[in-house]
């Protein structure tokens, strides 16, 4: 190592130390501009008609490609929804394909690694199995994480900004991951009417409980303040329309064959709405985001790029 | 000196043992289903589980361990059965020989014949004290599968095994007392446990006794007494040149000791006496009475005329008078209403297929393998203050209703074996609502915790007024699972509540419940709007 490598890399480690020592706490919103689109609107990427892969091949394109997201030696975490011990028919669960295919793509991109993980539900082994998401992702390139020990693989964070959850302990991929790709599918939800991209979050919190106790829309509004996706992909190839979040029947499954990509949360989240049939006043979470400043959710200002596969 | 063709044997008997002891090691504490074969095997649960649900893998098994034991004797007792692998695993340990167990045949035959009338009646008092695999099981439950699944939760942090709460009292009573009690035992007598208080072992050493192949002392003997010093048994007389194969445990720790190769294993060569006992089977098969004095002089050839293995009628009638009393008290204990069923009632949660609070409170021998196996972390042992061996409590985990390795893997019939849609229907409990402490009720905030885990589609978010969605029960769904009181948020007492029942019975199928609904009100189908037929 020569002086100059030396150098850099002792300023490197300085400054790394320095934002460790300051992540207790999460920073103010550094980096808005990137969800606004830059003219204060916001674009969100539909397909329709294809496989979850094919959708999903033609809507990162649209968006510039993994190449966007990705750079090289990154470490990158895939959040799918894996919270039920339910098969990919079931709907339950984000399409394992799907997420096979995201992995593949940020390897290709040139990712170091990439971790995929949810704090499930049912038991986790079942749901990572069950789901097919483990076989998938591990035939990807990728690492399934465990995420079911408060003292193992949580830290808490405390994030003023919040209205109701101000501290909260969150998975430590996640705050180490350079880049964070949140991988929702689109259901009916029994308590909070629908879950999609933000909901989806509270699957890298330890707490669900004080969530569904302090109000769960403001709450399901404050996760996002914790750490903002880089990437939205909401999975609804099949929805579960009733029953929700389970489902309890085959025919709460509807077979819609859609996907929406975008940076925005609240955007998606806003015209997710419309592809299950919910008004956007029904999922009171939106707005609440929307005024925290985390996206867009006024559908006049949201772009709309709709693509066949 | 002890020839190397002998002393291979007794190392091929340690070499099994361990095997047997590693698989059931590994099923207990890790879950691994290999394991499960040497579960099948164990005798006293073959029998139960034969007998309480007419299983025909049970009596197929347990007949095989008969054939076994009839060609080789108790093999069975040094190579499956771990608590005997364990005795002898403490003896070795404890390098102190205690003095050698005696011979008591009212004892082990009044144990055996308790254990069996006991068992007819449909309760398994017995197996629950003295049956080896079970008591095996509450032992390395609670004291060796803590350590190991620290240890490997500390080497493997990404494949965790479940963390399983321990009460004190559960330690006490499934580990540490009985392993005192075997120590004790063992250091006193040695395996007096497998000659005279074990039912399995004494069902065995009848049919050991009619054993092809015996362990005897041939002419070679000098009687210098070294396999009666090393048997753990206390099986061999030296002064009558005799071993009884009954009480016989096949260590081969003799056949190792014995410095002139005078302990054989194998049918005695054709002999005054071989020739005696071969007429009296022959007459035994035919079932002729009169042949009764050949037999029992054969017997007596076979033994040596060792009286004090035979008994006497005085014994008999002991045994038989004991027989009734134990059963008249069994009964009277059993009765509804009576002391054992009395705080049974439907005092806690019970496994599916347990059938009801009393049936289960009768059967289940507390092995632990279910409560070790449970997916949803929810079985618990006795020990915590509620009723029954096992039990389920919601604070930990639900009852995932995909999972049924409770019912499959109970060796003992304790739990019925069902098929999975039928265990996601079976009702092990009913959840309770109260309104009164709901957040969604009171507070009017929106949670839905309960009615997002429901596996049934009991529970459901009703619309009450403008923007409040509450909780609503549909008890004919509901199967208790706990789906609804783990995730409750609510504190200290929670507004879920999932109820014992006293019987097991079958929900309604949600399928058909929700098709039926929807018959009558569809869902509504997603919008078509925009252009070309776009959602949004």
């Amino acid at each position: 190592m020569d002086r100059r490598n030396f150098l850099k890399s002792g300023v490197a480690t300085a400054a790394a130390t320095a934002v460790l020592a300051d992540l207790s706490t999460i920073p103010a919103r550094a980096d808005e501009a990137k969800t606004d689109g830059g003219n204060g609107g916001s674009e969100v990427v539909a397909v329709r008609n294809g496989s979850a892969v094919a959708m999903f091949r033609k809507g990162i394109e649209a968006l510039g490609g993994m190449t966007a997201f990705v750079k090289p030696g990154q470490k990158v975490v895939v959040k799918p929804n894996i919270g039920w011990d339910r098969t990919p028919e079931q709907a339950a669960n984000t399409n394992p394909e799907l997420v096979a295919e995201i992995v593949r793509q940020a390897i290709a991109a040139g990712a170091a690694q990439v971790q995929v993980f949810d704090h499930t539900c049912n038991e986790w082994k079942s749901c990572y199995r069950n789901s097919g998401i483990e076989a998938a992702v591990v035939a990807a390139g990728g690492k399934m994480l465990s995420a079911h020990d408060e003292k193992l693989h949580y830290v808490e964070k405390s994030c003023p900004q919040a209205v109701s959850l101000k501290t909260a302990k969150i998975h430590q991929a996640i705050i180490d991951a350079d880049v964070f790709i949140n991988v929702p599918v689109l259901k009916h939800h029994g308590g909070a009417k629908m879950t999609a991209a933000m909901k989806n979050f509270l699957g890298i919190f330890w707490d669900r409980s004080f969530m569904h106790k302090n109000n769960l829309p403001q709450c399901i509004a404050d996760c996002a303040l914790y750490r903002r996706p880089d990437l939205n992909v909401v999975d609804a190839y099949r929805i579960v329309v009733a029953n929700g979040p389970r489902g309890k029947v085959a025919e709460d499954i509807r077979e819609l064959r859609y996907q929406l990509l975008s940076r925005d949360i609240v955007a998606i989240d806003a015209m997710a709405t419309k592809v299950i049939g919910y008004e956007l006043a029904d999922v009171p979470y939106i707005a609440l985001a929307a005024t925290a400043g985390l996206g867009v959710a006024d559908f006049s200002r949201i772009t709309v790029k709709r693509l066949e596969a | 000196m002890a020839t190397s063709r002998l002393r291979w044997l007794r190392y091929g008997r340690v070499a099994l043992a361990a095997l047997t002891m590693l698989m059931l090691l590994a099923l207990i504490c890790h879950g691994v289903a290999a394991g499960e074969y040497w579960l099948e095997v164990q005798f006293g649960p073959a029998v139960a589980r034969a007998w309480q649900l007419f299983s025909p893998a049970g009596a197929g098994v347990a007949l095989l361990v008969l054939v076994l034991t009839l060609v080789l004797g108790r093999v069975y007792c040094s190579v499956l059965c771990p608590l005997g692998i364990l005795q002898e695993f403490i003896g070795w340990l404890t390098r102190r020989r205690g003095a050698a167990p005696g011979n008591h045949p009212r004892l082990r035959y009044g144990i055996a014949v308790v254990t069996i009338v006991l068992l007819l009646f449909g309760w398994s008092l017995c197996l629950r004290l003295l049956d080896p695999a079970s008591r095996f099981g509450g032992m390395v439950a609670t004291l060796v599968a803590p350590w190991y699944t620290a240890l490997y939760n500390r080497l493997f942090p990404d494949d965790m095994l479940i963390v399983r709460p321990l009460a004190l009292p559960t330690l006490f009573i499934f580990g540490v007392l009985p392993l005192l009690l075997l120590t004790a035992l063992v250091l006193w007598r040695r395996r007096w446990f497998c000659t005279t208080l074990c039912p399995v072992g004494t069902a065995l050493g009848l049919v050991a006794k009619c054993t092809r192949l015996p362990l005897r002392l041939t002419d070679a003997c000098v009687k210098c007494g070294q396999c009666q010093k090393v048997c753990p048994a206390g099986c061999i007389d030296i002064a009558q040149g005799s071993i009884d194969n009954e009480r016989c445990l096949r260590c081969l720790k003799c056949l190792d000791a014995c410095c002139f190769e005078a302990v054989a294993w194998g049918r005695r060569p054709a002999k005054a006496a071989a020739v005696a006992a071969a007429a009296g089977e022959k007459a035994l098969a035919a079932g002729e009475s009169t042949a009764k004095p050949a037999a029992a002089a054969a017997a007596d050839a076979r033994d040596g005329a060792l009286p004090q293995g035979e008994l006497t009628r005085r014994e008999v009638l002991v045994g038989v008078a004991g027989v009734g009393a134990a059963a008249c008290a069994g009964a009277a204990l059993l009765r509804p209403g009576g002391v054992l069923r009395a705080g049974a009632g439907a005092g806690a949660i019970y496994p599916p297929g347990a059938g009801s609070a009393a049936r289960f409170a009768a059967l289940c021998t507390g092995c632990q393998l279910c409560v070790r196996n449970c997916r949803g972390n929810v079985l618990r042992a006795a020990g915590d203050g509620r009723p029954g061996l096992v039990h389920l409590v919601f604070d930990r985990g639900m009852c995932e209703f995909n999972c049924m390795r409770c019912s499959s893997i109970c060796p003992t019939g304790a739990l019925r074996p069902m098929t999975l849609p039928a265990k996601q229907r079976c009702r092990i409990g009913m959840a309770h609502f109260d309104p009164s402490l709901c957040i969604a009720v009171q507070d009017g905030v929106d949670c839905g915790a309960c009615a997002e885990h429901c596996p049934t589609g009991a529970l459901q978010m009703k619309d009450d007024g403008p923007g409040r969605r509450i909780p609503s029960l549909n008890p004919d769904l509901c199967i208790g699972c706990g789906s609804c009181e783990y995730p409750c948020p609510v504190r200290p007492v929670r507004a879920m509540r999932v109820e014992p029942v006293a019987i097991q019975v079958q929900a309604d199928d949600p399928g058909e419940f929700f098709r039926q609904r929807r018959e009558h009100a569809p869902l509504p189908k997603p919008a078509a709007g925009g252009d070309d037929g776009w959602l949004l």
